[in-house]
């Protein structure tokens, strides 16, 4: 999105009008079912309703339809406004000032600014202990890192109440991608008298209060949670559904049979081994899912051991067979990556590597010759540990990676499977060991932030100062495109990651009767609003 | 006797703590904390979280301050369920993994009983290799095994009943989840049972009995089914346990929020709060249902005195 960009060019104070207008989430002449009710599976239970204790999607995705922030997404990942109308900037782009709708929470007292104000303290403050506060960091609202750290107090976060329907956010310096972060879910409000009333319980369905499309009826944990329709929902009028039952079913084989048995409207994971019969069997139940933005990748120790040889990592890199990786192993619509970033991330314009073009056969070959000059030979073979955690897919994709090493370059590397909070713990990791992103927003920041020297994520210790500083530089730059494509590029040029793939367009079943459940959102972020069940 | 039974109950104090103690530490010992993710929290975020929970205090500090609370009736907070306290996380699972553990009692003791006893009786014939043969097979076959297989024939294929839920223990929903409990037990209750019927029968007071001229069912009833009680008895009070408090496998295939399933996933989550409150109640009903069945030892076999 390039708002800021045209905000900076008009050197003044320039206000994004709505670009929607409410409407009804379905096509006109559509015949709704009497009974508006579905039932989908979440994919595990959630840590906390609690937008403040939220840390993963199974949450987040609760959390979209429970709360609404300043802004939310459409279907293809555009910001769209939420509880702000509009919005604009000053001048140098630090002081953002957004002006809210007049809506309610659903216990019907009003939403104003100062509920924004007192949620986004909470976020911060160290005394919520959310685990992810550093989500209002990243825009480098002013204080924002202080007062997660203790050095300040949560009121002296850059925040302001206007009056009632005017909230203001001022950041340190100005950060280009600002507006697509006020959609992510951490950052909507909360309310405040039920929170201070009923303390860590608030969230429970006989306490809490929502500002979203629905609100919890009904919480079982391992066994469902219910949502209703929110009566005060500034939009209610174009919600359809009365009712979402969220069942958190882990395993994909549980979840295939309920919804065979008719139980479940959605299946969104099929186990590989049923996949292709299924959706021939049932060919009106096939839809498609486009692209998120996630991908696996895995780190090289870049400091210690025989990867801090660049000859060694590219060889690793080159000798793996993508294309077998994703269209044999994973059967998950996966495409081969050969670089960090997902092409389609927002404003980013791809960096082509010149192995990612030779065939594979080249790539081996050149493998061995890097690794032969490297000093290792049949003799003298190369020796890795890697380190993976006890996931099935995990284990699976490791093993091939494995094989394909020791065919093509003779390499000896030992697997090492680690329960996953024995992997996630793990100070060091060995010369190689799993990795992978999912975008919190849609800009290449967010994964090329990852790599710069000791960087909170940056397992492969990758330290290169030109990457730092170009980095850096990004960060007020009206666009920094070309700054992420030289940083990419020396990345790749220094194989810091070993790509492997990124998700790709996938198919899933639906109950035909379900419309409006597109999943084309880049980030995943779907909305049950926009949702409806047709008549049978 | 009833000095005995308040014996046992006060050495079940000190033995309770020592299992706090040591499921306590082994959880700490474990490498991995609660908070450790697939994506690590900042060092600073991590800390303020810890410092909630007291995981930045030395392991016995954390232990005195567990116990403390555990004495007020507080089982402290979920990690992983930041919305629920351990209490009501036991409280809405519980009832869940009784419900299922009590029918499917019910179901198993006396068919096993019964298949065990008429197996017994025909020793050697072909009902009696045709019930063991069955009886093997419900063994050998575990519950992840039937339980997709009731589900695949029962829900999918004919669409009779449910292939999860729990919808607040409606009937309908807990058929197949106890069906699928009860048949191994009913086939591991019928082998304890033959093998302790076989040998009461071959005693000598059975012989004079039968020389006596009595019937075969007055003969069972009076003189052989009390004495092969006694291995069945030691058997179900551990059995009757595990089965209340809960089967993971039942739990995550039918979806019904069991109890099975947050001691499994407590473990995996390092859930500490979760996984020392299941240990104890776990704990405490073995104990008292070892009690149970040492009680119940006196009323079957007079001859054994505590």
């Amino acid at each position: 999105m390039k708002i800021s960009k045209r905000l900076m060019l008009g050197a003044m104070v320039c206000t994004v009008l709505a670009s929607n207008v409410p409407a009804k989430p379905y096509p006109p002449g559509t015949q709704l079912a009497p009974k508006q009710e579905i039932t989908l599976n979440n994919g595990a239970e959630v840590t906390s309703i609690d937008p403040a204790k939220q840390a993963a999607e199974p949450a987040f995705n609760l959390g979209r339809d429970l709360f609404e922030g300043l802004a939310v997404q459409d279907k293809e990942g555009k910001t769209l406004p939420g509880i702000a109308k509009s919005w604009s900037a000053n001048d140098d782009n630090t002081v953002y000032t957004f002006k809210l709708r007049r809506s309610k929470w659903s216990n019907g007292d009003p939403l104003t600014a100062h509920d924004f104000v007192y949620s986004w303290r909470r976020l911060l403050n160290p005394e919520t202990a959310s685990p992810y506060a550093w989500f209002a960091a990243i825009p480098r609202i002013k204080n924002s890192a202080k007062i997660m750290k203790g050095e300040a107090g949560p009121e002296t976060l850059g925040v302001r109440a206007v009056d009632d329907v005017t909230f203001e956010v001022t950041l340190e310096q100005p950060v280009p991608f600002f507006l697509k972060l006020i959609t992510h879910p951490v950052l909507v409000p909360v309310h405040q008298e039920t929170i201070e009333k009923y303390g860590n319980a608030w969230t429970q369905p006989e306490n809490i209060v929502t500002n979203g499309a629905f609100t919890v009826s009904e919480w079982k944990v391992n066994e469902k949670m219910v949502l209703k329709r929110n009566p005060y929902y500034w939009d209610k009028n174009n919600v359809v559904l009365e009712r979402i039952t969220w069942l958190p079913i882990g395993d994909a084989n549980v979840a295939l049979n309920r919804y065979l048995a008719g139980e479940i409207d959605q299946a969104l994971s099929i186990p590989s081994a049923q996949k292709k019969s299924l959706l021939k069997k049932y060919p009106d139940e096939v839809a498609d899912a486009s692209a998120s933005l996630g991908s696996i990748f895995y780190y090289m120790n870049t400091q210690q051991g025989p990867t801090k040889d660049v000859r060694v990592r590219k060889a690793l890199s080159y000798a793996i067979n993508r294309d077998i990786m994703t269209k044999a192993i994973l059967q998950n619509g996966g495409i081969p990556m050969y670089t960090l970033v997902p092409p389609q991330t927002d404003g980013f314009k791809p960096f082509t590597p010149e192995y990612a073009t030779w065939s594979q056969k080249q790539r081996n070959e050149e493998a061995r010759k890097l690794l032969a000059e490297a000093g290792y030979n049949q003799s003298n073979p190369l020796k890795l540990t890697f380190t993976v955690p006890t996931f099935s897919v995990d284990v699976k994709m490791a093993t091939a990676m494995v094989g394909m090493w020791k065919s093509v370059l003779g390499a000896r590397v030992e697997i090492k499977q680690l329960e996953p909070k024995v992997f996630y713990a793990l100070k060091e990791p060995g010369d190689i060991h799993r990795g992978g992103w999912t975008a919190d927003y849609n800009e290449a920041s967010t994964w090329l932030d990852i790599f710069v020297t000791d960087g909170e994520y940056n397992d492969s210790k990758y330290r290169n100062p030109d990457y730092d500083q170009l980095m850096t530089s990004s960060k007020t730059m009206n666009d920094p495109a070309e700054a992420y494509r030289q940083a990419e590029t020396l990345l790749i040029e220094d194989m810091a990651i070993i790509p492997v793939y990124r998700r790709g367009n996938d198919q899933y079943l639906i109950k035909p009767y379900i419309g409006g459940y597109e999943r084309t959102n880049p980030e995943a972020a779907y909305y049950r609003k926009n949702v409806y069940v047709k008549a049978r | 006797m009833l000095l005995y039974v308040l014996r046992r109950l006060l050495i079940a104090v000190p033995t309770l703590l020592f299992i706090a103690l040591v499921s306590f530490w082994l959880m700490h010992i474990a490498p991995g904390g609660p908070f450790d993710m697939e994506r690590p929290m900042p060092e600073v975020v991590k800390a303020n979280i810890e410092a909630k929970y007291h995981l930045n205090e030395p392991f016995l500090t954390q232990f005195f301050i567990y116990v403390r609370d555990f004495l007020q009736g507080d089982l402290g907070p979920s990690f992983v369920y930041q919305d629920f306290t351990v209490t009501q996380l036991v409280a809405q699972s519980w009832p869940v993994s009784a419900t299922l553990g009590v029918l499917s009692f019910c179901i198993s003791v006396p068919l096993g009983m019964l298949l065990g006893t008429v197996a017994a009786l025909n020793r050697n014939s072909r009902l009696d290799y045709f019930l063991m043969s069955l009886s093997m097979t419900g063994v050998v076959i575990p519950a992840f095994v039937l339980a997709p297989v009731l589900v695949t024939i029962f829900s999918i294929q004919l669409g009779w009943l449910p292939a999860g839920g729990w919808e607040g223990g409606k009937p309908i929903f807990l058929i197949l989840p106890v069906l699928s409990l009860a048949i191994g037990s009913i086939a591991s209750i019928a082998r304890v049972m033959r093998g302790a019927m076989i040998e009461t029968l071959n005693q000598p007071y059975i012989r004079t009995a039968r020389a006596k001229g009595l019937s075969t069912s007055y003969l069972l009833f009076h003189h052989a089914l009390r004495p092969s009680l006694i291995p069945v008895v030691a058997m179900l009070g551990p059995a009757f346990v595990a089965v209340v408090t809960g089967s993971v496998i039942i739990d995550i295939f039918f979806g019904t929020g069991g109890m099975g399933q947050h001691f499994v996933s407590g473990a995996l989550n390092r859930d500490y709060g979760l996984v020392m409150g299941i240990t104890l109640i776990v704990a405490s009903l073995t104990i008292f249902f070892n009690l149970v069945v040492d009680l119940l030892y006196t009323i079957i076999d007079p001859r054994i005195r505590i």
